[in-house]
């Protein structure tokens, strides 16, 4: 099976003279005196589904944090429809409609489903794409019967669906999704796939960082290589997987 | 050669095992991240432990060294029960591990890093009036240790961390992906230096990516979701389908 | 019936007002992380303001209006608290808004004193809910029922707006995770002023009502902030269900059950237990909490997001030779001051303020070795030095007047204490572990008037001694405490008091206080060179690397809760022998030796001078009682002068304030400018001016203590 004719780039949203929605450029990044980033340039388009891949420790979810602000690029920029947002905490760039699925999800273990998602409603982005609460458990046929669980009672699955109802809830036009199917039985990556390609198809664009190279593969139409903190390899799903020598190299995946 | 007959292997031979789990279970609420995981590793192996990310190799790794309680089954360490030791228990008895760089004291020199492992070893030989109160420049046998380690190992990096592994004179080496967010040539640097100077000690190597361990490893074991996929040789590995089809997912 | 209807009521009325204070602690605590001490002194402020409010209204309206217009009041100074001193602090580690927040415990408690007097008044309240109705042949208090109606009904709202508002949700999201509020686009930061705000009132409110119940006194904010800590301690730090019940429980404990007692249950214990432990069963109740479900009763556990501590070391520009010589120089220096007392300086100034320096920077050393070495804020230090103090004076007082023993055996017993202590404490973490030693050193505070009432109890009931045989002794002479208290320094009844002798040099005579002056640098020179020598052996290799990283000490195969157990066992030691000098240099002692308030200070002390340092504190030291020195002699009198002379040909020579012994107020302002402006306390100035210097500057090498430069 292959990435493109199912989901992405055809259905491109018209873009602004192809300025991408979001792009990096020669961003140096990281934590104290670490750094992490180096000279990294990424940029993914409206509507896209973008994964980034990468062995442990490459840099896949510092990336995450410089674009949603957690961390600042100490040179080079980050820009989001053309507004440089190098500078924004996380709560401006949520504003913006950039919204982050944390890799532990994050999930506010004492609040009940519904509220956390009547929380996110009173965040996000007001021009961005949302959902309702009600539309938002419409889609996510496992949360309607625990609306009044706590987030703590929920499983694994439920957490990554709650988290992913939250962002879109709070109104994303780019999400951010850091491992969503870490730790999740195989059954439930299906679902959490399904879900992907379907926010998706709804126009927000994805910007995915995955362990598992096969998700990444099947879901997005284009993928970005980090070794070391730089992208090393960019290219469609089909390259990538007959390219030996990347998969090899700087995945570890093939034998 | 599928899992069951990998294990089984080496259960039949596994009495002289200076490490080994019987049936390791680890949850995490539902989840279980290690799931019946048996292996034995005999004195003097280089053992890897490779997988793809999200297999659990972390969580063994915690387990054997006793970062992470186990939920069921045990770990014997040179013939004895180590399920329910702390950590430093552990270290006592001759394991080590090894941390990531930007783990090491920062704000230690080199040397007092070293030393504060060598000096772990020879904690039984002063009284406590001793150990409060002479200077540690004045312990020969710590400061000696001290000197021959960093005289056989160049300090950079990596190196650091592993003359202070090697100071406390182990029979059991833990590595936890010693080489995550290394170039090539720093990789291939840290693996030389691991072969060279710890070839005497038996190794468990838990690494990301199979290329690297293929030439070193006596054995490998390859975890895939809390499960031993296989284990075998690095021939064998290399040719095994379960393996490859676990890495790649089942794409091809 | 067991309890009597009468005091339940009390105990549900008092319980209200802690409920109250307990519930703006708790959430301010749950949301900013921010152990706030001046919470006691917005209680505080609030009944005075009401005081000032009702006043000129009068009669019963002027309560009703206070009762609206003081948390008002209150709530805007919070606003204003959070606003310009606790944000600058957000990212830094709970220990500097423990010194925060001490620092605007003095600013306010001063500006109290100086506003409203130091007598204590009575806030009139209206007829209407003043005197007492009966119901079914009892009595009840009018007011009673006011306090549970009106705190029930704010409790109930305040509970119903954070469940049922976008204010209330975002507020328990952010006590949960307070990032990821932030990443949802919810501006959580500006929540903060709010609930700190609020949480003001609510004190206020509390310090209203209870004014009504039992008047207005200086000290009535130190004296509830403790008690409010135990319940939101009890309740689970950041549970506003847990404040509450925790509040009500504790009201109804002390009021209903323990001051009256339970007279069918006394066949249990010894006759009268109860009321003589009161006040100390809630440290017991505190501590087995924080033992067993550390978490508290209705919290849950949350992950510490702590910055970390600011060591003084980092800030370090002085080579070491060149600060080993400025030691030297300043021991001299030291060494020679009583020689020039009473002609070049006066000589109150070598004798009271110099000697107490001295024993206060033991003091604040022992503290540093644990606090700056291995990462634990103990807020209970003042049970060291309470020990030490006590358990000297006692032996000197009633079995031998050698200061050595005396010396030698309250070391001893501090060390052991501090040994049992540790054990208990050590294993639980961060903002608890100050809060257990809190809880430690209250329960000796408390202890400290009883002991003789227990001894006389105790051979009351047992054959083992009759009362006869106390007659004259004095173990720790309950609120008066101990005085004439006299030793010497020798053993056996063989040794040299100070008094009886001189040490003639030149023109100056050496005896009594200014000996003692040599005693006191000796026992500190000493300190110093001990700790120092230790931190240099295998032990303080292995303190060093705690500080470092604990996980990676662990795995070379060390316990570093051993190590951290006898590092707080040492830092007992000399802590306690701290307290012993200055038994010595006293005539008595009396149970303010263990009061929370000097584990504040010494806090203090430590962190003005520079964490992690041995010299640190003792800089300390110098500053902390300096500044006091100064401000007392140099700063107040002219303030004073100011207002006169402002206000004299206004014809308002009665409003000008009394300015006299408020030093507190201009120290308690230097620490909140210094929290902010110099955390890394006064041995990183010489880094600091380096860096506005338009040129380059050496001091020598910037290194470390040790080899630093090798092979880096």
């Amino acid at each position: 099976m292959s990435g493109e004719d199912v989901h992405g780039i055809e259905r491109d949203e018209p873009e602004r003279d192809g300025e991408p929605l979001l792009s990096l450029s020669g961003v140096d990044a990281g934590y104290g005196e670490t750094q992490v980033l180096r000279d990294l340039s990424l940029s993914v388009r409206e509507g896209e589904i973008v994964s980034l891949v990468g062995r442990n420790g490459a840099g896949k979810t510092t990336t995450l944090r410089t674009i949603n602000g957690i961390l600042h690029p100490t040179t080079g920029t980050v820009t989001f429809r053309g507004e440089d947002i190098s500078e924004f905490d996380a709560t401006e760039t949520a504003k913006r409609g950039i919204s982050l699925v944390p890799e532990q999800r994050q999930i506010f273990p004492e609040l009940t489903v519904l509220e956390n998602l009547q929380l996110a409603a009173h965040g996000g982005a007001d021009d961005a794409y949302s959902v309702s609460v009600e539309e938002a458990l419409g889609m996510f046929e496992n949360l309607q019967d625990r609306t009044g669980n706590e987030g703590s009672s929920l499983s694994g699955g439920e957490q990554q669906m709650l988290a992913i109802a939250r962002a879109l809830v709070a109104g994303a036009d780019l999400m951010l999704l850091d491992e969503p199917t870490e730790g999740l039985a195989p059954y439930i990556v299906e679902d959490v796939m399904e879900i992907i390609a379907d926010i998706n198809d709804r126009g927000i664009t994805v910007l995915l960082v995955e362990q598992n190279v096969q998700v990444g593969l099947e879901l997005a139409g284009r993928n970005y290589v980090i070794d070391q903190g730089e992208i090393v390899w960019e290219g469609s799903s089909e390259e990538l997987r007959d390219n030996r020598r990347v998969l090899d190299r700087y995945l570890g995946v093939s034998v | 050669m599928s899992a069951g007959d990998a294990r089984s292997d080496r259960d039949s031979d596994g009495s002289e095992a200076i490490l080994r789990t019987d049936g390791l279970l680890k949850e995490f609420g539902n989840f279980a991240a290690i799931d019946d995981v048996s292996i034995a590793v005999e004195p003097g192996e280089f053992r890897s432990v490779i997988g793809p990310n999200g297999a659990g190799k972390t969580t063994l790794f915690n387990l054997i060294s006793g970062a992470l309680s186990v939920t069921e089954g045990t770990v014997t360490f040179q013939g004895e029960d180590i399920t329910n030791l702390p950590p430093e228990q552990r270290i006592r008895r001759g394991m080590a591990r090894s941390f990531q760089i930007s783990n090491i004291f920062g704000g230690l020199t080199v040397r007092e890093n070293v030393r504060l492992a060598a000096q772990a070893l020879h904690r039984e030989e002063y009284g406590l009036r001793e150990a409060l109160f002479r200077p540690t420049d004045r312990y020969d046998g710590i400061n000696d240790d001290t000197d021959r380690i960093l005289d056989r190992i160049g300090l950079a990096g990596v190196a650091e961390e592993t003359a202070a592994v090697l100071a406390t004179e182990p029979e059991l080496v833990l590595f936890d992906e010693p080489t995550a967010g290394m170039g090539p040539e720093e990789t291939q640097n840290t693996i030389d230096l691991i072969e060279e100077v710890l070839v005497d000690q038996t190794l468990i190597l838990v690494e990301h990516d199979i290329e690297l361990v293929m030439d070193l490893s006596d054995r490998i074991t390859v975890l895939h979701r809390g499960e031993v996929l296989s284990e075998g040789t690095p021939e064998e590995i290399a040719e095994d389908e379960a393996v490859r089809d676990a890495y790649l997912g089942g794409m091809t | 019936m067991v309890i009597g209807i009468q005091q339940l009521l009390d105990g549900l009325t008092v319980g209200m007002g802690y409920a109250l204070i307990a519930a703006g602690l708790s959430v301010i605590f749950g949301v900013m992380y921010v152990i706030n001490f001046a919470h006691g002194e917005l209680y505080a402020l609030g009944a005075y303001f009401a005081l000032s409010v009702s006043a000129p209204i009068g009669g019963g309206a002027g309560f009703y209006v206070a009762l609206l217009v003081a948390p008002l009041l209150v709530g805007v100074v919070g606003v204003a608290i959070e606003r310009f001193t606790v944000r600058p602090l957000y990212d830094r580690n709970p220990l500097y808004h423990i010194l925060l927040t001490f620092g605007l415990v003095l600013l306010i408690n001063d500006l109290i004193i100086i506003g409203w007097g130091p007598q204590p008044q009575r806030l009139s309240r209206p007829d209407l809910i003043s005197g007492t109705f009966e119901v079914a042949g009892a009595t009840f208090s009018r007011y009673a029922f006011f306090i549970m109606l009106f705190g029930g009904g704010v409790t109930l709202a305040v509970w119903a707006a954070l469940t049922y508002t976008r204010y209330g949700l975002i507020v328990r999201a952010g006590a949960q995770d307070r990032r990821m509020v932030r990443n949802l686009g919810i501006d959580i930061d500006r929540y903060y002023s709010l609930v700190f705000g609020v949480g003001a009132a609510l004190a206020a409110l509390a310090g209203v009502v209870l004014a009504g119940r039992s008047g207005v006194a200086t000290g009535m904010g130190s004296d509830i902030i403790i008690t409010a800590f135990v319940i939101v301690v009890l309740g689970g730090l950041g549970s506003f269900k847990g404040a509450v019940l925790g509040g009500l429980g504790l009201g109804v404990l002390q009021e209903s059950i323990i001051r009256p007692g339970i007279p069918e249950l006394n066949w249990l214990l010894v006759p009268r237990i109860f009321p003589q432990l009161e006040g100390m069963i809630i440290f017991v109740l505190m501590i087995i909490v924080l033992l067993v479900r550390p978490q508290g009763l209705f919290g849950s556990e949350f992950e510490e997001e702590s910055g970390e501590l600011l060591v003084g070391t980092d800030g370090g520009v002085l080579a070491p030779d060149l600060r080993y010589k400025l030691g030297l120089g300043m021991i001299g220096l030291l060494a020679v001051l009583p020689v020039l007392s009473g002609t070049l300086l006066p000589s109150s100034l070598v004798e009271g303020l110099v000697i107490r320096i001295l024993y206060w920077g033991l003091f604040a050393l022992a503290l540093d070795f644990v606090m700056g070495y291995t990462g634990l804020v103990s807020l209970g230090h003042a049970l060291f030095w309470g020990l030490g103090a006590y358990v000297s004076a006692t032996i000197l007082m009633n079995l031998t007047e050698s200061a050595f023993v005396a010396a030698f055996v309250a070391v001893l017993v501090g060390a052991a204490v501090a040994w049992v202590v540790g054990y208990l404490s050590i294993r639980v973490h961060g903002v608890y572990f100050a809060m257990i030693t809190l809880a430690f050193a209250e329960l000796f505070h408390n202890s400290l008037t009883r002991i003789d009432r227990w001894a006389v109890g105790f051979c009351e009931t047992t054959p083992v001694c009759s009362p006869e045989d106390l007659q004259g002794v004095q173990i720790t002479g309950g609120s008066e405490g101990l005085f004439g208290i006299s030793q010497y320094y020798g053993i056996g009844g063989v040794g040299v008091r100070l008094d009886e002798i001189g040490v003639f040099l030149g023109p100056v005579t050496l005896t009594g206080d200014l000996l003692f002056y040599y005693v006191a640098l000796g026992t500190l020179v000493a300190s110093f060179f001990l700790t120092r020598r230790i931190l240099n052996s295998p032990f303080g290799a292995v303190l060093k690397g705690i500080r470092e990283n604990e996980e990676r000490v662990r795995f070379l195969g060390y316990d570093p809760t051993v190590y951290k157990r006898r590092a707080f066992t040492i830092s007992g030691a000399f802590a306690t022998m701290a307290g012993v000098l200055f038994t010595l240099n006293s005539v008595g002692v009396s149970p303010a030796a263990a009061d929370w308030f000097k584990s504040g200070e010494v806090i203090v002390i430590v962190i003005l001078g520079g964490l992690g340092t041995l010299f640190g504190p003792i800089v300390g030291a110098f500053a902390f009682f300096g500044l006091e020195h100064l401000i007392q002699d140099n700063l107040l009198g002219p303030l004073q002068a100011l207002f006169t002379v402002v206000l004299e040909p206004l014809g308002q020579e009665g409003l000008v304030p009394d300015f006299s012994s408020r030093w507190r107020l201009a120290l308690g302002a230097l620490f909140v400018l210094f929290v902010i402006y110099l955390p890394r306390g006064l041995i990183s100035v010489p880094e600091k001016l380096a860096g506005y210097l338009p040129w380059e500057v050496s001091f020598g090498e910037p290194v470390g203590e040790d080899e630093r430069g090798e092979n880096r």
